[in-house]
């Protein structure tokens, strides 16, 4: 009887103790830039030209679908990836997408990029907030390259080196 | 059976030590803690069966709490308590509703995402999707007491009107169950639609609503029997549902369609209106005149009158709104910004942004938060 229930427990620890809801999950990434806000905003909000800032894109092509307004990255290490403008808000500084489909490890993923003047006199801090999913959304064991590490990765290091590259641009460098 | 290991819940707090001096240790027979006269309810509790699921990762916990000292702490209410529960932090930041400031943030389980509260048995809990357990906090001395573990991924968290059940929905296991609040082991289950998420009770505590998001319908299960009566349709992947506090209408948010059902709990008449981008979730005025729904890839709130169903304001709010409860006392209502790490509050009146409160990290607040005095 405890030999039976001991496997038994065994057997479905792995799933039971593993199991999780798959949460949300966010990468926040913020720059300071010293230019003028009006300058950063000009490139942030060119939705079809991020390959101008972004060290990672290619190339973009933007397509307009009735009132909609898509672009479609490709990478420079391969594939691409189909975004939406959801809006570009002059008044805020704010610019929001969303991922269609494309190569990137994420599910349902959003974000926006604002721009603020300051901190300091000259300064322009742009902040980039992502929201995403794992490409995995059912129960462990969860496919290589599907989990939430994986999807937390890709879009770091992309934030990452598109701040960066966006800093260079607006400052001249 | 005594081959069961068990390892007691160490909770050093003084109140949890007094208690333990005056419980009766241990019955080999059933494996359950009794509470004495002097502990309000030495909660829990593992059964034979329970064990047999929870073996290994099972820790036996024992909750306690003296009446004495919850009586002495009655008239620190005033204004009320917001509890919100913060996903990346894992932890709840408790909102003073007087001097809109958070006083404690406690320390719960991985991934926090629903909350119930109970004024009266004065216990918050929380659902910590992450770590498949429920956490029970004093309301009093804002500490966490211990928790509940389950089998699969809780979400939502609801308590009965009567404070004798605390509902649960399983997103997992595709199940709602039912937890007696003075015995935490005593659980009803019941098998629902796919991925249950949130949860509304009915106010006469006769009807256990709950949003199926992957069925895309209101599962709709009487308490007393815990069984599925009927099944409502709903928009494309249901969230957050909240019924009207007149007991008449239940508002559930419809994530992939942008829009809120609107269904009469009387006729059974479904109606929906179109709302902001990925709405979440739903809080009503006290006279139930008024519905307050976040958008979250808005960044607004949706502000609907119920007597015409239309849209009559939207209301911009911090970034990714999740969570929304409105506050009888003082017609505020306030939403949890998962992106700001903020709650922001909103008079109802003016249906204008007030306030903006810091919080934990990813701020969530899934569930009715506000504990009313």
């Amino acid at each position: 009887m405890k030999k039976l229930f001991t496997l038994l427990a065994l057997a479905i620890l792995p799933l039971t103790a593993m199991a999780h809801g798959p949460s949300p999950q966010k990468v926040d990434k913020s720059v300071t830039i010293k230019a003028d806000p009006a300058k950063v905003w000009a490139l942030v909000k060119d939705f079809g030209n991020i390959h101008k800032w972004h060290p990672a894109v290619a190339s973009t092509k933007l397509e307009k679908k009735g009132e909609d307004s898509f672009r479609l990255l490709t990478l420079k290490s391969g594939g691409t990836v189909n975004q939406k403008l959801r809006g570009a808000d002059d008044a805020a500084m704010k610019l929001r997408y969303e991922m269609i489909e494309g190569k990137m490890p994420v599910a349902d993923y959003n974000a926006f990029m604002t721009v603020k003047a300051g901190p300091g006199a000259g300064e322009t801090t742009v902040n980039w907030v992502g929201r995403f999913y794992r490409v995995y959304k059912l129960n462990p064991p969860i496919p290589e390259g599907q989990d939430d590490e994986s999807a937390l990765k890709a879009v770091t290091e992309f934030y990452d080196a598109g701040l960066e590259g966006l800093k260079k641009a607006a400052e001249g460098k | 059976m005594s081959f069961f290991h068990i390892s007691p819940f160490i909770d050093s707090s003084p109140l949890a030590a007094q208690c333990r001096r005056v419980l009766t240790l241990f019955d080999a027979d059933t494996y359950t803690f009794r509470s004495t006269p002097n502990c309000r309810a030495p909660f829990l509790v593992q059964t034979p069966s329970l064990i047999a699921t929870n073996l290994l990762k099972s820790k036996l916990i024992l909750l306690t709490s003296l009446i004495s000292l919850l009586t002495l702490s009655n008239g620190s209410l005033a204004g009320g308590y917001a509890y919100i529960t913060n996903q990346g932090s894992h932890d709840v930041s408790v909102i003073d509703l007087a001097a809109h400031k958070v006083i404690a943030s406690i320390g719960v389980g991985k991934g926090p995402v629903g909350v119930a509260v109970s004024s009266r048995l004065q216990r918050v809990f929380v659902s910590n999707v992450e770590s498949q357990s429920i956490s029970v906090i004093d309301s009093i001395s804002h500490a966490e007491l211990g928790s509940i573990p389950l089998q699969g991924s809780p979400v939502a968290v609801a308590i009965s009107p009567d404070n004798s059940t605390l509902f649960v929905a399983d997103w997992y296991m595709d199940t709602v169950i039912a937890i007696d609040t003075s015995d935490f082991t005593r659980q009803r289950t019941v098998s629902i639609g796919k991925a249950p998420a949130g949860l509304a009770v009915s106010p006469d505590g006769q009807t256990l609503y709950v949003s199926n998001r992957d069925s895309n319908d209101i599962g709709v299960i009487d308490i007393q029997t815990m069984t599925v009566k009927s099944r409502i349709a709903a928009g494309e992947h249901p969230f957050g549902i909240t019924i009207s506090p007149d007991g008449k209408r239940l508002y559930a948010a419809n994530v992939y369609e942008d829009s809120i059902s609107i269904i009469d709990l009387t006729s059974g008449h479904t109606e929906k209106i179109g709302v902001g981008t990925r709405p979440y979730c739903v809080a009503v005025s006290a006279d139930s005149k008024t519905v307050f729904v976040t958008n979250t890839q808005d960044d607004s709130v949706s502000v609907i009158d119920a007597g015409s169903n239309k849209v009559i304001a939207t209301i911009e709010v911090g970034g990714f709104p999740e969570g929304i409860d409105y506050d009888a006392h003082s017609h505020r209502v306030y939403v949890a910004s998962w992106s700001d790490n903020a709650v922001t509050v909103i008079d109802a009146h003016t249906k204008k942004v007030i306030d903006t409160i810091s919080t934990g990290q990813q701020s969530r607040a899934f569930g009715r938060f506000i504990l009313g005095n």
